[in-house]
C-alpha cells in the first residue's frame, strides 16, 4: 500500500537511505578491495555474497512483518530506533568535525586490512579473506538494511527506499570500480552528518506522530526539523571548535 | 564473540543447546553493540525523549509545545553526549 507521501517527502526519503547506505558502502568496499587485492578475488567476491545474501533474507524476513505492526505502534518504535541511530551517526560527524575524533580514513584502513592479511599464507580458498568480505560487507550492511526497512515501512514506500539503497549500492560498486584505491575523497564526515541530521529528524518526526501530534504544516516538519537541526549543528559546532584546544591523536 | 565469528567454530561435541546459546549470546551482544555500544546516553536518552514526549501530549492538549519540546530535547541529547566525551578526553 502507497501512502500519499509529498513529492517533497518522497525526495527526503530518497535521498536518506541513498546518502546512508553510500556511507556505508564506501566503508564496505574500502575492505572488499583491500582483501580482493591482496588475497584473491575468489574468496573476497564469496564473501561479499555471502553477506548480500544474508542481508536479502533480513530485508525479506522482517520487510514484509513490519508492514502488518499498527501504524502508531510501528512509528513509535521505528520513530525510536531512528533516533536513537541517528544521533550515534549525528554525535560522531560533530566529534570528527571539531577534531574530538579521528576522521574515519579510508587509505589508512586498506593500509590496515592488507598489512594484516599479507601476514596470511595464501590459499585457493582463502576462509581468513571471505571472513573479512563477508564481515565488512555484513556489518555495514546491516545499517544499510535497518535504514530501508525502517524508513521505508513506516512510510510505507519500502519501494522508494529500496531504489534508494540500490542505487547507491550500484554507484558506490561502479565508483569503486575506477577509482578502487581512492575512497578516501570521498567527503564522507560531511555525508555522515547529512544522515545523521535527517535520521534524527525522521525519528523525531515518527515519534511525535507515533504519541499523537500533528506536526504543524504536515509532511513539511521533517524538512523544518532537518533546518533546525542543522542549524543548531553549525552554531554548536562553531562554539566548540572555539572553545576545544586541538588536540593531536584522536583515536578512530 | 561477534554473531558472525560463531559460524566459524568448530562443533565437534553436536552440542546443539550450547551451539544454540552461543549463537543467542552472540546475536544479542551483536544488537546490544548495534543499539547502545559505547554511548548508553544515547539509548536512555532516546527512549526518555519517547517517554517525555508521550507525558507531555498526554498532560497539554497543546501541539506547538510539543512540537517544540521534541527537538529540543533531541539537540539536548546529542550536544550532552558530544560534551560528557569531550570532558571525559580532557
Amino acid at each position: 500500500m502507497h501512502t500519499t507521501l509529498s513529492t517533497s517527502g518522497l525526495i527526503a526519503l530518497f535521498a536518506t537511505v541513498f546518502l546512508a547506505s553510500a556511507v556505508e558502502m564506501v566503508e564496505a568496499l574500502t575492505i572488499v578491495v583491500a582483501v580482493g587485492t591482496t588475497k584473491g578475488w575468489r574468496s573476497a567476491l564469496e564473501g561479499v555474497g555471502a553477506a548480500l545474501a544474508l542481508l536479502a533474507a533480513l530485508v525479506a524476513l522482517f520487510g514484509p512483518t513490519m508492514a502488518h505492526i499498527p501504524l502508531s505502534g510501528l512509528r513509535i518504535f521505528v520513530g525510536t530506533v531512528l533516533l536513537i541511530f541517528g544521533l550515534q551517526w549525528w554525535r560522531k560527524a560533530i566529534l570528527r568535525t571539531v577534531g574530538l575524533k579521528a576522521k574515519h580514513d579510508e587509505d589508512a584502513i586498506y593500509a590496515e586490512m592488507v598489512a594484516e592479511l599479507e601476514g596470511v599464507p595464501a590459499a585457493r580458498r582463502d576462509a581468513a579473506a571471505f571472513m573479512m568480505a563477508f564481515k565488512g560487507v555484513f556489518l555495514e550492511g546491516v545499517e544499510v538494511v535497518v535504514t530501508v526497512i525502517t524508513l521505508g515501512s513506516s512510510a510505507h514506500r519500502l519501494d522508494v527506499a529500496t531504489y534508494g539503497a540500490a542505487s547507491a549500492v550500484v554507484l558506490v560498486a561502479i565508483v569503486g570500480l575506477i577509482v578502487t584505491r581512492q575512497l578516501s575523497n570521498v567527503p564522507e564526515n560531511a555525508m555522515k552528518m547529512v544522515v545523521g541530521i535527517m535520521l534524527v529528524s525522521y525519528g523525531t518526526f515518527w515519534i511525535g506522530e507515533g504519541v499523537g501530534l500533528q506536526w504543524p504544516g504536515s509532511d513539511v516538519a521533517l524538512l523544518i526539523l532537518a533546518g533546525v537541526f542543522a542549524g543548531f549543528t553549525w552554531l554548536f559546532t562553531t562554539w566548540l571548535a572555539r572553545a576545544t584546544p586541538v588536540k593531536t591523536g584522536a583515536v578512530h | 564473540m561477534a554473531f558472525y565469528d560463531v559460524a566459524r567454530s568448530r562443533n565437534s561435541g553436536q552440542d546443539w543447546g550450547g551451539s544454540l546459546m552461543r549463537y543467542l549470546k552472540a546475536f544479542f551482544k551483536f544488537l546490544y553493540d548495534f543499539f547502545v555500544g559505547d554511548t548508553p546516553e544515547l539509548f536512555v536518552a532516546g527512549l526518555a525523549i519517547l517517554g517525555s514526549g508521550a507525558l507531555v501530549h498526554h498532560f497539554s492538549s497543546s501541539n506547538t509545545a510539543l512540537a517544540i519540546i521534541l527537538p529540543a530535547l533531541v539537540a539536548l541529547a546529542v550536544a550532552g553526549s558530544v560534551l560528557r566525551e569531550r570532558a571525559r578526553r580532557k
